[in-house]
């Protein structure tokens, strides 16, 4: 963000969007943007059919929002070795 | 905006309900204190949050929007200041910590008395803290079991006395924590599970906190992630005697003929001017907001704002500062797995080492933010 406001900008967008605005990026940045993003984000928005964006980079995405909301979605057999099942609960440390 | 009735006088008035008015607030309203937040940002529940990475990581669903809450940087009064997404963390209720990963290692007994260690810097103001690490260390202590906070005691070798472990064993160690350990072994540097506020297992009636790809910058739906927005807020408002006010916005601190904070005035959520007195005013917005209010309630007789004595207030401000050094490892480490963010830590390089020519050191960590890049 350190162009003005409504000014357009016409290099690639940045990896991690949160660096600048989309409202900053010229059209063809843009388009290519939301393309990505349509690919990759939650099929809820329509796009990423069958999940079929997070295929071809191998993410084990959750088969809904649900899933992450409920807590059911857990990617703990990934994140540590020797977690094939979810953990299971137990006493109260308190 | 017409005037609305002016509310009752209350003991405390708490401005900011993120990780330092929260806590404030239970304190306070557990000692039987009515106590007013106001709060600048909305109230949003769990059940508003949830795994959706576009509107999380790509958008700006819990920090603020720059284009109608922009802020401006600038790194000397000479230039002109810029629009710059500066510390955009969260404002809302449970501020930073609504979003946070939150790894809690305390600062050591050294970061109290950083001019005494690194002795006269020239065109600096460092100083002294006016209290020490043991003054504090019980307070570390209460937001350690107030959060359920898991780590391993005694494994950070640099730490300070503690006078309580853990409430809670560190979480599961993830595959790039564990090339982080391997690797500090190698060289002959400690390490430690970062201690976390989050749960490895279950705690005062909240479920183990679920390791899931949608942690870093997403608002945990399940309310297991230990947060002020989970832990602080619930138990203020437990004693009734909590009147948490969000989308208010405080515009001044208001002084009595005495020169003491008698009250704010602030804008409510339907733009409307309202003043609420209160025996104490507690100013908890953070870094920039803080100082951006006490600069801002100017008066005749404190032409520089308050608290405002040294004309230091905002001055030097900085944000996690932040060093990146990328590694590629030929077995996968599934970085995307998220949850361990910070999962290893070392303060190898935390203390302040004459040799390295700057002051004060850093933590080093293993952390993940999200990207995999180049991974086989």
């Amino acid at each position: 963000m350190e162009r003005p406001a409504g000014k357009a900008d016409t290099s690639p967008e940045p990896a991690l969007q949160q660096t600048s605005a989309e409202i900053q990026l010229d059209f063809f940045p843009l388009l290519c943007l939301h393309t990505r993003q349509g690919f990759y984000a939650d099929p809820i928005y329509g796009g990423n059919k069958n999940r079929v964006g997070w295929e071809v980079i191998g993410f084990p995405g959750p088969t809904s929002l649900a899933e992450v909301h409920t807590g059911r979605y857990s990617a703990l057999p990934w994140f540590a070795e020797g977690h094939n099942q979810p953990l299971e609960e137990t006493e109260d440390g308190a | 905006m017409a005037h609305k009735p002016k509310p009752d006088r209350t003991d405390a008035v708490i401005i900011g309900a993120g990780a330092s008015g929260a806590a404030a607030a239970k304190v306070l309203t557990e000692h039987g204190l009515r106590v007013v937040a106001l709060e600048k940002g909305p109230w949003r529940k769990k059940e508003s949050f949830g795994g959706d990475e576009l509107a999380n990581i790509n958008r700006y669903n819990l920090w603020p929007d720059p284009l109608t809450n922009p802020r401006t940087h600038r790194t000397s009064a000479s230039e002109e200041a810029k629009v710059n997404l500066f510390c955009p963390v969260p404002q809302m209720v449970g501020g930073g910590t609504v979003h946070w990963q939150g790894w809690l290692p305390r600062f050591t007994p050294n970061d109290f008395r950083l001019r005494t260690i690194v002795g006269e810097l020239p065109g600096t103001t460092l100083v002294d803290w006016p209290i020490t690490y043991d003054d504090l260390e019980p307070y570390y202590t209460k937001v350690e079991w107030a959060f359920g906070v898991s780590g391993q005691a005694g494994a950070n070798k640099f730490e300070g006395t503690r006078s309580r472990s853990y409430p809670c064993p560190p979480l599961p160690m993830s595959r790039y924590a564990q090339k982080f350990h391997e690797g500090c072994r190698n060289l002959g540097y400690n390490s430690f599970p970062t201690p976390q506020a989050a749960l490895s297992r279950s705690f005062n009636g909240r479920k183990r906190t679920v390791i899931s790809a949608f942690a870093q910058q997403h608002g945990d739906p399940t309310g297991t992630r230990s947060s002020a927005l989970n832990v602080f807020v619930p138990d203020a408002l437990a004693t009734g005697r909590y009147d948490l006010r969000p989308d208010c916005y405080v515009h001044e601190i208001t002084v009595d003929e005495q020169g003491r904070a008698k009250g704010v005035v602030y804008q409510d959520t339907d733009g409307d001017f309202i003043e609420q007195e209160a025996d104490v005013v507690i100013v908890a917005c953070g870094a920039v907001e803080t100082a951006r209010l006490l600069l801002l309630s100017r008066s005749g007789r404190f032409p520089n704002g308050l608290a405002n004595g040294s004309d230091l207030v905002g001055r030097n401000v900085t944000f996690h500062e932040y060093s990146a050094a990328i590694g590629l490892f030929d077995d996968p480490i599934y970085a995307w797995a998220g949850g361990g963010y910070v999962s290893a830590s070392s303060f190898e390089f935390y203390e302040h080492d004459d040799k390295r020519g700057h002051a004060s050191g850093g933590l080093r960590r293993a952390q993940c933010l999200g990207c995999e890049q180049g991974q086989p």
